[in-house]
């Protein structure tokens, strides 16, 4: 028979096949060795049954491969056994650990309860805090190449050495700053916000609107939907108008028409100006705000005092070149004006512009305050309501931890190791916090319109994602750890043999550091409290100051068609109607005057000595309109002729020119008149800053408000006569007006929003902190049932007991009170110090917020103390 | 050269292997061939000697492998060494140095200068 290799090596094989020592790969691997061999021997001149014969007496007998390979196989076998049970045995202890958390849960119903809440309401707290701020930190930053844009300021230091800052600038400025700096690729002027009356065929509406350079849109990249942002603004008679304009006039599907660009539409009943581009809505957190804009050439062309360099009264932006730094673009700039005008000790620079919104407010040149200060109080007061509730947290956990001792012992002695224990309790503080984060997000999304209202904010729910659900994950994450790090120690450290001897005892340490905490919760909570109700008698300050000029009953409303060309008959026509107390008409409102001047002159002015002062253009009336009094000299008359010349200046104004005011010649803007009046000082742009000079001259040509003082009580038939002789005069016109006190609000609105929220906020912590107070002096009336029992039985009475039992809290809270007092006291001077006027903080403010405080805090836990202590001994004697 | 003991080839399998790696991957009867060529023929293993301890240094973490198809159609698994692989190496060199330099003292066949 002759020799068959494969025969040969199949049965070679079949031992080999049916160990399960050998795999199928380890098989093939050894049978190929076993053929390269095979190969080689034949290749030398052997016969296959020689080369078969010798080659298998090299690859080795069966017996030695069986233990060779057995011992790897079975190594290898182990391993995997080992770690498929490891997996095995880690999952079931989960499981047990999510039981043990669930029944622990379920068995201390209340506990839970506050727990979950406390935790839920803090995160929710500063969940919506993280929204606010996260919004704030968005304002402005949304533009392409926003960070090459800057707002052009002035620095003007005055003879007695102190400095203004100016955002107004004059015309020329912005030419002057592209032609002379290379970094400066381009300088757009706007005017400040107004209301156009904007007329389309039969129909008309009130739109707010602006006037910008022509290069405007090469600054400002606002998405154009029609039209070309290159040229939109080059035509003197052009108009760029937003979606929701065009929605307006044009009808919703504006864009099917086709043909919106080319349009006409009437401005003011003035003029006609062509639809050259309609651009998205501006987004709600941007600074600039209109729905019309047109060339500002159009302003220049009616205007020839715009071309003096003393005429401030543009804001101005500069975009630079890539790359250009701010630094040197401001060492460069700040002498501009003085190159070009005969004007000392004025500097120039730059502001980012996407900074503008959160760090606005100079003083002394410097900047101060801004909106930025809230964002880092409200982060602070985040924090402090996150960290009360990860202390409720903390001590109930160390306070209840005695229940748990048996279970930790039994643990510990069946092998359990301190840190396997850790990764237990730790883990029920999470799974809490999680628990709290759904409950939190449930509030959130619950509460969201009712913030939005509240801090007059648009956040929607698609503003929570990204950074902000990292953020809200990340804040979650930390308070579990924070709040069961301690508990999670302390309790894993518990000695096995004392606890389950029974000879075990709580550590005073434990109760020492709970009494702590309890300290921590009230300093934060009185600070807030205090720090809230110094915002509100701020506010309160505000609103009921003396500001020189009485803003309630003032209806404003603007002075157009033939409220401008025919205002005598206007004025007396609403003087002849009922409410109508007063009339006057001017260029500006007395509480934010865009207007300034550097080239008053007068007899005597050094000439080194620079000052910018507002300008008012008024009318007859005007100070008898708004109430201001007339501190020396006389107001405007009709009876002197000459009153045409004739300027009014307030006290600030009065102190700059020195000595006696009265009859002084004053010179600018091309007109010379002597002083006639000096005028109290009176409240014009902010709190923040302190008085400005202001003149007002009388110049009833170019006013374009209308100011009417009505008769208190009487709004509603002021309005209705307004009403009336609006229709009579102003056909054609939309009838719009505004409160002067309600603008003056609106100024502080925002102080008036942190004083809500910190309202709330306050409520929140000491509601957080009352809920731990609650829920501990529960434990501890539970754990002295039998104390209090013997108590009673020899005769302690209720009082007695409830004092006892409140005594305990007591101690901490007063040192919360007395810890916070003087950090509260710092930092609320700190604020108000921003404050040109503002309160003197008192002691009342301190007694009240401790005392509220307190009070909270005995009113909490007096009901636990009271039940404990009414409770019938005999029931609590036989306890147990 | 005389044929090495059986706990001593054993022994010395490990660096061996590594060492041969070293230098590129291969697979089972090529490194038998490398290894009887550079000992003359006294250091020479069974296949089924070789073969589990190639799987035991697999399972360490030492090498990795890998089936290719050879040229003759069968497939054949190649080993190379991993980074851990050639750490082991070092290891095994300093101590195989180590013994041979106390060796070669006790034996005086230290080159001496004097």
């Amino acid at each position: 028979m002759p020799f068959d290799l494969e025969k040969a090596l199949a049965a070679w094989r079949r031992p080999y096949e049916v160990n399960p020592a050998f795999s199928a790969d380890d098989l093939e691997e050894l049978e190929n060795s076993l053929r390269d061999r095979i190969e080689a021997l034949v290749g030398q001149g052997l016969s296959e049954k020689e080369a078969f014969g010798s080659a298998v007496q090299r690859v080795g007998s069966y017996g030695t491969a069986e233990t060779e390979y057995k011992k790897v196989y079975w190594g290898k076998l182990k391993r995997e056994h080992r770690l498929g049970s490891e997996l095995i045995w880690r999952l079931s202890m989960l499981k047990n650990y999510v039981k043990i958390a669930w029944r622990t849960l379920c068995k201390q119903k209340g506990y839970a309860v506050i727990n979950a809440t406390g935790l839920a309401v803090g995160l929710a707290g500063s969940f919506f805090i993280l929204l606010w701020v996260q919004d704030e930190l968005r304002y402005d930053r949304f533009l392409d190449e926003g960070d090459r844009i800057h707002t052009v300021l002035r620095r003007i230091q005055t003879s007695d050495n102190q400095t203004h800052t100016w955002s107004s600038n004059a015309k020329p400025l912005a030419a002057a700053l592209k032609a002379d700096y290379p970094e400066i690729e381009e300088a757009v002027l706007t005017r400040w916000p107004q209301k156009f009356v904007v007329t389309l065929g039969e129909e008309s509406f009130r739109e707010t609107g602006n006037y910008a350079s022509a290069s405007f849109f090469k600054v400002f990249a606002f998405p154009f939907i029609q039209g070309s942002p290159e040229t939109a603004l080059q035509d003197e008679s052009a108009a760029v108008i937003t979606d929701r304009t065009a929605r307006k006039l044009f009808g919703e599907q504006w864009q099917e028409r086709g043909n919106v660009i080319g349009q006409t539409v009437t401005i003011d009943h003035r003029k006609a100006f062509t639809v050259s581009g309609v651009i998205e809505d501006l987004p709600k957190n941007a600074s600039l705000q209109f729905d019309v804009l047109l060339p500002i050439q159009d302003f220049f062309s009616r205007h020839s005092w715009v071309e003096f360099w003393g005429n401030n009264s543009f804001p101005l932006y500069a975009k630079l070149q890539e790359g250009a730094q701010l630094a040197d673009v401001n060492d460069k700039i700040a002498d501009v004006i003085m190159k070009h005008h005969d004007a000392e000790n004025v500097e120039v620079f730059l502001q980012p512009y996407e900074d503008q919104y959160l760090y606005a407010g100079y003083r002394d040149g410097k900047h101060v305050g801004g909106r930025i200060e809230y964002v880092r109080i409200f982060s602070i007061v985040a924090i402090f309501l996150l960290l009360i509730a990860c202390i409720n947290f903390t001590n109930l956990a160390t306070a209840r931890s005695s229940r748990r001792a048996r279970e930790i012992g039994v643990r510990k002695v069946v092998g359990a190791h301190q840190k396997s224990l850790m990764v237990q309790f730790l883990g029920e503080s999470m799974l809490f916090a999680f628990m709290a984060l759904i409950l939190a997000l449930s509030l959130l999304f619950l509460l969201l319109p009712f913030f939005n209202e509240l801090t007059n904010k648009h956040i929607a729910l698609e503003d929570m994602k990204g950074l902000f659900l990292v953020g809200v994950l990340g804040i979650t994450l930390v308070v579990g750890l924070v709040a069961g790090g301690y508990p999670a120690l302390y309790l894993s450290s518990f000695h096995p043999l004392k606890v389950l001897r029974g000879s075990f005892r709580l550590k005073p340490g434990a109760a020492l550091l709970r009494k702590s905490l309890v300290t921590i919760q009230f300093t934060l909570s009185v600070l807030l409290i205090v720090s809230t109700l110094a915002v509100y008698l701020q506010i309160q300050f505000i609103q009921t100051r003396n500001l020189g000029l009485d803003r309630d009953n003032v209806v404003y409303l603007k002075q157009e068609g033939g409220l401008l060309s025919q205002y005598e008959a206007v004025r007396q026509a609403l003087l002849n109607r009922p409410g109508i107390a007063q009339v006057t008409s001017t260029d500006t409102s007395p509480l934010a005057i865009g207007t300034s001047t550097g080239d008053a002159r007068w007899a005597g002015k050094d000439p080194n000595d620079e000052h910018d002062f507002h300008i008012i253009g008024a009318n007859y009336d005007f100070l008898e309109t708004m109430k201001m009094e007339v501190l020396a000299g006389r107001s405007f008359s009709r009876e002197f002729g000459a009153d045409s010349t004739g300027y009014l200046v307030n006290e600030e104004t009065a102190k700059i020119i020195g000595g006696e005011v009265l009859g002084v010649e004053l010179s600018f803007w091309g007109r010379t008149g002597p002083i006639i009046g000096v005028v109290k000082n009176f409240e014009m742009n902010s709190m923040y800053t302190p008085m400005e000079p202001v003149i007002i001259r009388l110049d009833p040509e170019n006013t374009s408000m209308l100011y009417v003082r009505t008769r208190p009580g009487q709004t509603e038939e002021a309005i209705a006569s307004l009403s009336a002789v609006f229709a009579q005069f102003n056909t054609g016109y939309p009838f719009d007006y505004g409160f002067l006190d309600q603008d003056f609000e609106a100024t502080y609105r925002s102080e008036t929003i942190l004083g809500q929220l910190a309202g709330i906020f306050a409520f929140i912590a000491i509601f957080i902190s009352c809920l731990g107070l609650f829920g501990l002096v529960s434990f501890t009336a539970e754990q002295r049932t039998k104390e209090i029992g013997v108590r009673k039985v020899l005769g302690a009475t209720v009082p007695n007991l409830v004092r006892l039992l409140t005594g305990e809290i007591t101690k901490p809270v007063l040192m919360g009170i007395a810890i916070a007092i003087p950090v509260a006291y710092l930092v609320v001077r700190d604020w108000l110090a921003d404050f040109e006027y503002h309160i003197e903080i008192g002691a009342g403010l301190f007694i009240v917020a401790g005392a509220v405080a307190i009070l909270i805090a005995w009113l909490t836990v007096s009901f636990q103390a009271v039940k404990a202590a009414v409770a019938n001994p005999v029931k609590s004697l036989r306890y147990e | 050269m005389p044929m090495l003991t059986r706990e001593l080839a054993g022994a010395a399998a490990k660096p061996l292997i590594l060492s041969i790696l070293a230098s590129g991957e291969s697979y089972g009867y090529a490194l038998l061939q490398r290894i009887e060529t550079l000992s003359s023929g006294a250091l020479s293993w069974d296949d089924s000697t070789l073969y589990p301890v190639l799987h035991r240094l697999e399972n360490e973490g030492l090498l990795t492998s890998s089936w290719r198809k050879a040229e003759n159609g069968r497939r054949r698994k190649y080993y190379a060494l991993t980074a851990k692989g050639r750490k082991a190496l070092e290891r095994e060199k300093r101590q195989w140095l180590c013994v041979d330099t106390v060796l070669a003292q006790l034996w005086g066949l230290q080159p001496r200068l004097t």
